[in-house]
């Protein structure tokens, strides 16, 4: 059996090929019927799960007002932003919901993120991602939007840091305000140079910089969509 | 039997002495939970491939096994995946990175090429099951070293009724880690010397097999 399968040229029949080909096409056909059929059945539920999802995250991001139903949002100059919800109260728009999207380092993701009429972020959660485990992963986590949270509005306050040199200055000058100057304090022996964390808060800026510049460009595309649509004025 | 189960523990281990699936091993070994995350992927579709390529051993024509192979195990991580985000959405989220990595994991290939296109369901489950604890527990390995020395911490499951937030905290180290090695590059320096580990004790068995004046040992197939 095993002699008879040695590839020689001189084998290689035509009726051969066809066999060969076609168990190859007969083991390919069963897969893709049997992925279509599975897919038909799974799409729906996966469907269902998301619109959940979504509708939990609404609760957690808007704590009062009501929530208005998801309108598809078509703007040729803030591509990110995918959809919206308004929330309004006593019938005054007071807050938006944002669907935005982004390109992480695993592929594309999503994000929804609430702000103020003028233009701060309220909170933002990571939704669908395929980022990596430990490494972007973790802006999933709340803390991770700490670093946007409150910022971006036309009044006082921040800017929404799109850079790490935004937020290495953002956090120095918060801590200058907290506690007297910022200072970098200089390691105390060879084993804390060595192994010790860089001081000052900046330690929480390393790490996956494409997952960080996805979510902040993101970010920063929503504010400045509602900017332009509600103005910035309260 | 129970030869297969237990080879791929030590004496044939996947990623210490077959040196398979280096790729993912590296990039997930970050965190404890990751590793465990990764091997009980691993394990559950090195299993199922094990099982269909068995099956199928001999219908697939030899001249086209590997495109029959790819086929078998795409299918079988694709099914996975949407079976879970249908209907473990949960799981699905904290899994659902590793399903990818897993079709391009070389344990899952090598298996049905060198194991299971050859043996009977029967044996080539047992193998699965024995190559899928070795892995775990090799990644597992790895994952501890690193997390350990390089992040101070064990990331495991949250416990909510016993305040327990998943992450133990290792005193002296957490405040001090050695940084390196919680990055790619440490990634392969834990790697190296666990390989260099592995070898030492190889090599002192084979000597003391030859050294006991019994039949020299032939390496089983």
């Amino acid at each position: 059996m095993k002699q008879e399968n040695k590839p020689n040229k001189a084998n290689w029949d035509f009726k051969q090929i066809l066999l060969v080909g076609s168990k190859l096409f007969v083991i390919a056909a069963i897969s893709a019927t049997l992925l279509s059929l599975i897919y038909a059945v799974t799409e729906p539920a996966k469907q269902e799960n998301i619109l959940a999802e979504e509708k939990e995250t609404l609760s957690v991001l808007i704590a009062s007002g009501d929530i208005g139903p998801k309108e598809a949002v078509n703007s040729m100059q803030f591509k990110q932003v995918i959809s919206r919800w308004i929330v309004r109260e006593a019938g005054n728009p007071v807050a938006v919901v944002l669907q935005l999207a982004g390109n992480g380092y695993g592929g594309p993701l999503s994000l929804m993120a609430g702000y103020k009429l003028d233009g701060e972020l309220i909170n933002a959660k990571l939704m669908v991602n395929t980022e990596t485990p430990g490494l972007g992963k973790k802006a999933e986590t709340d803390a991770y939007m700490n670093k946007f949270r409150g910022k971006g509005g036309t009044g006082s306050g921040y800017p929404l840091p799109v850079n790490k040199e935004m937020l290495a200055e953002q956090q120095q000058g918060s801590s200058a305000g907290s506690t007297t100057v910022f200072q970098v304090k200089r390691p105390a022996n060879f084993a804390e140079w060595l192994f010790g964390k860089p001081k000052g808060n900046v330690d929480t800026v390393t790490g996956a910089t494409i997952t960080f510049t996805a979510v902040s460009g993101a970010l920063e595309a929503g504010s400045d969509y509602v900017k332009q649509t509600w103005g910035g004025a309260e | 039997m129970i030869k297969e189960l237990t080879k791929g523990i030590f004496k044939e281990n996947p990623l210490f002495i077959i040196v398979l699936g280096l790729c993912p091993a590296l990039a997930v070994s970050t965190e404890v939970i990751n590793a465990i995350g990764m091997g009980a992927g691993v394990i559950f579709v090195l299993l199922g491939s094990n099982v269909f390529i068995s099956l199928l051993r001999n219908f697939i024509p030899e001249k086209v096994r590997i495109p029959c192979y790819v086929i078998v195990i795409a299918s079988f991580v694709t099914i996975v995946d949407m079976v879970m985000g249908a209907w473990l959405p949960v799981l699905s989220r904290n899994l659902g990175i590793y399903i990818p990595l897993i079709v391009v994991n070389c344990i899952i290939l090598g298996r049905a090429e060198a194991f299971a296109n050859k043996n009977t369901v029967g044996r080539s489950v047992m193998d699965a099951i024995g190559m899928g604890i070795g892995f775990t527990l090799s990644l597992l390995l790895i994952a501890a070293v690193r997390e350990i020395f390089g992040n101070g911490t064990i990331t495991l499951f949250p416990i909510p009724f016993l305040q327990f937030d998943g992450i133990i905290r290792i005193p002296g180290l957490s405040s001090m880690p050695a940084r390196v090695l919680g990055l790619s590059s440490g990634a392969l320096f834990v790697m190296g010397y666990f390989k260099a580990l592995f070898n030492w004790l190889e090599q002192k068995q084979k000597e003391s097999a030859a050294n006991s004046l019994v039949e020299p040992v032939i390496q089983e197939q």
